[in-house]
């Protein structure tokens, strides 16, 4: 089972890139399993893990440290079709680890009892990609269990040496298939000062910890695990799931003491002493250009704003993560002529490019929004994942990301909202700043929708007003649309009452402008909307219909719902009471205030119009379990809101 | 390109050169002799100006200013006993990049390779918007990858900005092709496309054009034949929905057709390949015979008396039991069916072993998809033969390999109105065998085999803001989802969703109480190819507005969301219909008492079209229309698209059936208090 973790791939973190399975040293070749029961227990599966274990050996070795995992799992197969678990890999860092002393066979169940073992023979040396990066250092063994059959059980062993005691794998007693028993060991010499942390724990899970001469031995256990099940818009598993963290503070080597991890100060030499050897000067046509973007400018917002768009508008955000190059940004100068970058490189080239225009700027790391540990609680690597600018303007901290096309300055990326950021100020100082979350106001969507019937359609213009994290959305997906496909793509966005609408003459202000509002102007008109019968004519006013297919399975979601961002509408639908009719009913006001969320509508009529306000918010970036029933409350009352139509009725000539 | 076919015929190689003929003793070295002959035919390097661009041009993202392609046969000096033919192949681009856009699509390159030694050559630089020439790279900065299984060396080129080009070319060495095609079109706009093929005179090559392509030239020069193609000013392909995109872009075929030692006998023919293929595929079967006996016993398929039982129980093993997989490589037959792993080869072994053995005949035909291209008898290319298939002439039925949701029955939807090399095998006693072949479409199965049928009952209740709705679907033929998906699917609570989504796709708030279903294990050879039915009994209350005292019922709603057709733009192509197909819905809504209905003639629509084309009597339509009987009101819906393509010039029609369905969202009852 090596299953890597989808990342965003900003920097390297191959601490949390792997799920490794590992190997208890006690193992023999006669599995001793009742089949018959295992499958009944797990009678809707295709396959289970016997063993799912790992152990740590970490001892000092000279001045050095040797640090070796050993690595098993066994996979039953509970019927014919579990064939297509044959096909594994093994995936790993060259330049962090090396892998040994593979063993793979299956144990191909005897007729008459027991098990013949069947070895693999052949495995396939590869450089695999993960999808969303141009380029990564991740090498792969992959390889095919032979006989595969029902009842067969499939054995992985293998040692991992990790070259680099910075990098330490975390282990989730966790999988996609349920795990009958998951065991993770440390050994670890009394010379090696070793923490770790077991994260979301759960009471059955056994921790023991027992000395075995110069060595310390912690075992955690955990028996009958449920497998993973995925949910849409959930936060990641390790926000979840119960995993050890563990990692080396220091070591006494042969001739002194080395600090690795100690604190978060031991990390952030660590990563200042990458980040070093990036670092240079700006040269002559970095200065040129900076000088040709600042000239006239006097105030550092502007020449934040003038830079940062520089960066957007000519670096090309391109993922090249080869080693530890992964984590040591390139040189600006070379990020300039490039004309490309990965994270770390473009936010280089920024911090450089703003210091020479006198803004002081800082090289900042933090952990994008799948990763839920903070700087200030674990000195490891695997917090970050992602690398940004941060400024010191108007007294407050503003963070920019290079590898963001559309954003405005003011604001961060919407996936690192929350987080914490390790600020480096110079080789010696870091601060760690929360970055904020933006607020629901912020991401503002306003609608005016001025509405005519003619018939039984209903048509007239249309302004849409985006601001603040949302605009910087749209910009960005139109940007990737091809052009042929743009129109439909406004057509699509801009749609109005139901799928037979027609929107024409659309004018966009604002789409490349980053720091303005977007703003969309265009005509509308949607046939076969109102319904007549007689000398009435129904028309329903919810032309948008916000939140329409939002309620929540309660009895079926077991995890909380996380939002990119936090957001409020304001539609205003203003109606036009055709000539000849009255208004014969006004729909009834809504409203639910549930304080993270809620709406409120309004129809009021005014002159020869009927004018109807709706108001939506949104102001947290998770809702929690224990919200889905106010939430699914409000969804339920919105739905009878959406359900009312207003009356017209024809006024009789006398 | 063409795996499965390379695959068949490795066993027995059609190496013509090698083989039967032998080129001039002529070693080239690439970096003395063919380098610059090659690049001759390129503008590399010559130019530090930035071109201008037309009007037009200045609209794209992107703009290849010069596009050259050239393929090489040589013997290359590898060594001193080396006398393998090669094809050098060479490509060379400048592009202008006039939007950000073009600047994302071309500051990387992507070349895929078997492996490193592939690449003899590569010079790539960027040009800025100002004139000035980047730091060359060469074939060393590239770094090899691995993406889903395909193997490819990347470059990300310094320095491509807004205004400026991107300019490389680079030089592969792969073993000869005997047949391939050229993709001239694609989605960026080409201003000058060149293509050479240089070979040694005494070898022919077929050249054949397609989708406004123009023809390809030849001369003799020297000890050379010299194909060349000249097109200027290739538009971009726009994606449509409803097109195959792949078989409408303009391109080329080449074969290796003759030799001078064979004069005007051609190589690769038809023939040729049906005569290796089946050699091939039974090279093993006498080896074979214990493991076909074991497993045709354990399969109790002399207990069945019709032949299709026996395919049908043959193909349920196989599909359950053997994991396809393109790399598997085959050994022995124990082996394929011990490791449950087999690739194409292996399958088609398996399969025709076992129908032999079993004396149930068949034939193997062969095709390509129809979306990549249409298959073209005249050219008689192996680039046509890409996926095999089964063909019972007993039961009239096909058999796709490796398509685990799809068993026994209509002709794959890939070959529908698509020609295919049909393989008869010919036992010539003493297994001995030979074969004989033909080229023939399979009959295309009429829109009513794939009728998906909707019935729903439909009543309010007491408070009139719910309505309670009985379900009844059936999916058939091509669209036999809730089958294909539950024989890859066996977790129950998967299942269970899979079935709710099908639901929810016709009324999103549905609160389901019920569900069953008939039918719906594909592994069941009594119903695998009949429809699943799809029971269900559910509550929905978006479907009911209020307006007054009167109740809206939105019966458009229960149909699903409709999708349209927005776009107004002319059509590029024409209309392709992956299959033919119909829907057949019946909504009975029940009245509630002291209700009259109003709005009921609106449900009445007719659009039924013809081809005009004179060829065939394709037909598409939407017809609707209602029956008031007593305090039940029954709506009847008929969407049907009986064809696999239709022409571009009746585009307006075909929108017009499609937004039929759209429109027929939009219909309401009104249900008005009696008074």
């Amino acid at each position: 089972m090596n299953t890597t973790i989808p990342m965003i791939n900003k920097l390297k973190t191959y601490i949390v890139c792997m799920l490794l399975i590992a190997s208890s040293p006690l193992f023999s070749q006669t599995e001793n399993i009742d089949f018959k029961s295992l499958k009944e227990k797990y009678k809707n599966e295709d396959a289970a893990y016997l063993r799912d274990n790992k152990t740590y050996i970490i001892e000092p070795d000279g001045d050095n440290i040797s640090i070796k995992s050993n690595i098993e799992y066994a996979l039953v197969l509970l019927n014919d079709k579990a064939a297509g678990y044959a096909q594994r890999e093994i995936s790993y860092v060259k330049l962090f680890s090396s892998i040994s002393d593979i063993d793979a066979y299956t144990l191909v169940p005897k007729e008459k009892g027991g098990y013949k073992k069947v070895k693999v023979k052949e495995f396939a040396d590869n450089n695999n990609t993960s999808e969303d990066v141009f380029y990564d250092d991740v090498s792969t063994k992959t390889f095919v269990f032979p006989q595969p059959a029902q009842g067969a059980i499939t054995v992985l062993k293998y040692t991992e040496t990790t070259k680099d005691p910075h990098f330490l794998n975390k282990f989730y007693f966790a999988s996609g298939n349920p795990v009958e028993q998951a065991v993770f060991t440390i050994k670890v010499h009394k010379d090696v000062d070793l923490k770790f942390v077991l994260k979301n724990p759960k009471d059955d899970i056994l921790f023991s910890e027992a000395t075995e001469g110069n060595y310390k031995i912690y075992t955690w256990t955990r028996n009958n695990i449920v497998k993973l099940e995925s949910e849409s818009s959930a936060k990641s598993i390790a926000y979840e799931t119960p995993h050890v963290i563990c990692y080396i503070a220091s070591y006494k080597g042969k001739t002194k003491r080395h600090s690795v991890l100690e604190d978060t100060k031991g990390l952030y030499n660590y990563c200042y002493s990458l980040l070093d050897k990036g670092l240079e000067k700006p040269d002559a046509e970095i200065m040129r250009i900076t000088d040709s973007l600042i000239t006239n400018i006097n105030n550092n917002e502007d020449k934040v704003k003038a830079v940062y768009n520089y960066i957007q508008e000519n670096i090309k955000y391109i993922a090249f993560e080869d080693g530890l190059g992964g984590f040591i940004p390139r040189k600006p100068s070379m990020v300039c002529t490039r004309k490309f970058g990965d994270c770390k490189d473009i936010s280089n080239l920024i911090c450089c490019m703003l210091n020479y225009a006198g803004v002081p700027s800082y090289h900042t790391w933090v952990g994008t929004n799948t990763i839920p540990y903070r700087f200030s609680e674990l000195p490891i690597m695997g917090v970050a994942n992602h690398m940004i600018t941060a400024v010191w303007l108007n007294n407050q901290w503003y963070f920019l990301d290079g590898t963001a096309k559309f954003l405005s300055y003011r604001y961060p990326s919407d996936f690192v909202q929350g987080k914490q950021a390790m600020i480096g100020i110079n080789a010696d100082s870091f601060v760690l700043v929360d970055i904020p979350i933006i607020k629901g106001e912020v991401n503002k969507t306003r609608d005016t929708l001025y509405a005519a019937i003619s018939g039984d359609t209903i048509a007239g213009k249309g302004i849409k007003i985006i601001d603040g994290l949302t605009r910087c959305e749209i910009s960005s997906s139109v940007y990737y649309t091809s052009g042929n496909k743009v129109n439909e793509l406004w057509e699509n966005f801009l749609e109005v009452g139901q799928n037979n609408c027609k929107i024409e003459n659309i004018a966009i202000l604002g789409l490349k402008g980053r720091d303005s509002i977007l703003q969309f102007k265009y005509d509308y008109k949607v046939p076969k909307y109102i319904t007549q019968i007689d000398n009435e004519k129904y028309v329903n006013l919810n032309l948008l219909k916000l939140w329409n297919s939002s309620d929540i399975e309660i009895e079926k979601r077991t995890r909380e719902y996380m939002f990119d961002q936090t957001k409020t509408n304001d539609i205003t639908t203003i109606f036009n009471i055709p000539k000849g009719y009255t208004v014969t009913k006004v729909p009834t006001n809504n409203a639910i205030d549930k304080g993270d969320f809620g709406f409120n509508f309004t129809y009021k009529q005014v002159g020869n119009t009927i004018v109807y306000n709706q108001k939506f918010w949104y102001n947290s970036l998770v809702l929690n379990k224990p919200d889905f029933k106010a939430w699914n409350d409000t969804i339920e009352l919105l739905h009878k809101a959406y359900r009312q139509n207003i009356v017209l009725t024809e006024i009789t000539k006398k | 390109m063409k795996k499965y076919t390379l695959l068949f015929l490795a066993l027995y190689s059609v190496n013509c050169f090698s083989q039967s003929e032998k080129l001039p003793a002529v070693l080239v070295n690439f970096e003395n002799d063919l380098r610059g002959e090659m690049l001759e035919l390129t503008k590399w390097g010559k130019s530090e100006k930035i071109y201008t661009l037309n009007d037009s041009e200045a609209k794209e993202p992107a703009v290849v200013i010069d596009e050259t392609r050239a393929d090489f046969l040589e013997i290359p000096k590898i060594d001193d006993k080396n006398t393998q033919v090669f094809n050098y192949r060479m490509y060379y681009k400048r592009i202008h990049l006039n939007e950000d856009k073009g600047v994302e699509s071309f500051n990387k390159i992507y070349l895929a390779v078997r492996s490193q030694i592939d690449l003899v050559d590569l010079r790539a630089h960027t040009i800025s918007a100002k004139g000035k020439i980047s730091k060359e790279f060469d074939e060393k900065d590239m770094k090899l990858i691995e993406e889903n299984g395909n193997r490819y060396l990347i470059l990300a080129i310094d320095g491509a900005e807004k205004g400026g080009e991107v300019e490389y070319f680079y030089v592969t060495r792969r073993s000869m092709s005997e047949y391939s095609d050229i993709k001239i079109q694609g989605s960026t706009y080409i201003r000058n496309y060149k293509y050479t093929m240089r070979v040694p005179k005494h070898v022919e090559y077929l050249f054949k054009s397609y989708n406004n392509c123009p023809e390809v030239t030849d001369e003799t020069k020297g000890d050379y034949n010299i194909y060349n193609l000249d097109v200027k000013n290739i538009p971009v392909l726009n994606k449509e929905t409803f097109q195959s995109y792949n078989a409408e872009l303009m391109r080329l075929e080449y074969i290796f057709a003759y030799t001078k030692n064979k004069g005007r006998v051609r190589y690769n023919t038809f023939a040729d390949f049906s005569k290796n293929v089946i050699k091939n595929m039974m090279a093993d079967q006498k080896k074979s015979l214990g493991e076909i006996k074991k497993l045709s016993k354990k399969l109790k398929l002399d207990e069945l008396t019709s032949e299709e039982a026996k395919i049908k129980t043959i193909e349920n093993w196989v599909k359950t039991n053997i994991a396809y997989s393109d790399d598997a490589s085959f050994t022995t037959m124990k082996d394929l069916v011990k490791n449950k792993f087999a690739n194409i080869y292996g399958l088609n072994r398996l399969y025709a072993f076992m129908f032999e053995y079993n004396s149930i005949k068949y034939q193997l035909w062969v095709s390509i998809d129809k979306d990549d291209k249409v298959f073209d008898e005249e050219l008689e290319s192996y680039n046509f033969l890409d996926n095999f298939y089964f063909y019972f002439p007993g039961c009239k039925k096909y058999l796709e390999y490796k398509n685990l949701g799809w068993r026994l029955g209509m002709p794959p939807s890939a070959i529908l109105g698509q020609k295919a090399l049909q393989i008869k095998i010919i036992d010539l006693g003493d297994g001995v065998t030979s074969s004989s072949y033909s080229v023939g479409t399979a009959e295309t199965p009429s829109c009513t085999q794939t009728n998906e049928i909707l019935k729903m009952d439909v009543k309010l209740d007491a408070s009139m803001n719910k309505a309670i709705i009985k379900y009844h679907a059936e999916e058939a033929g091509y669209q036999n989802y809730i089958k294909a998906a539950y024989s890859v699917v066996n977790d129950e609570v998967k299942r269970k969703e899979l079935l709710e989504e099908h639901i929810k796709r016709m009324s999103p708030d549905a609160v389901i109480t019920k569900t069953e279903l008939k039918n719906e294990n594909i592994d069941d050879i009594e119903k695998s190819d009949k429809p699943t039915i799809i029971e269900a009994e559910f509550t929905a209350s978006k479907i009911i507005e209020s307006a007054n005292d009167k109740t809206i019922l939105k019966v458009g709603d229960l149909i699903g969301r409709q999708s349209e057709l927005y776009s107004d733009k002319p059509r590029q192509t024409k209309i392709i219909n992956s299959f033919p197909h119909m829907y057949t819905r019946t909504i009975a809504i029940h009245i509630p008492t002291g209700y009259n209905t109003k709005g009921l003639e609106k449900l009445v629509i007719n659009k039924v079209y013809q081809n005009k084309n004179g060829e065939n009597t394709d037909s598409i339509g939407f017809i609707s229309n209602y029956k008031l009987d007593g305090d039940i009101l029954t709506i009847n819906c008929i969407e049907y698209y009986d064809c696999l393509s239709w022409p571009k010039a009746q585009y307006e029609e075909y929108r017009t059936v499609i937004n039929s369905a759209a429109d027929f969202n939009k219909f309401t009852v009104i249900l008005d208090p009696k008074r």
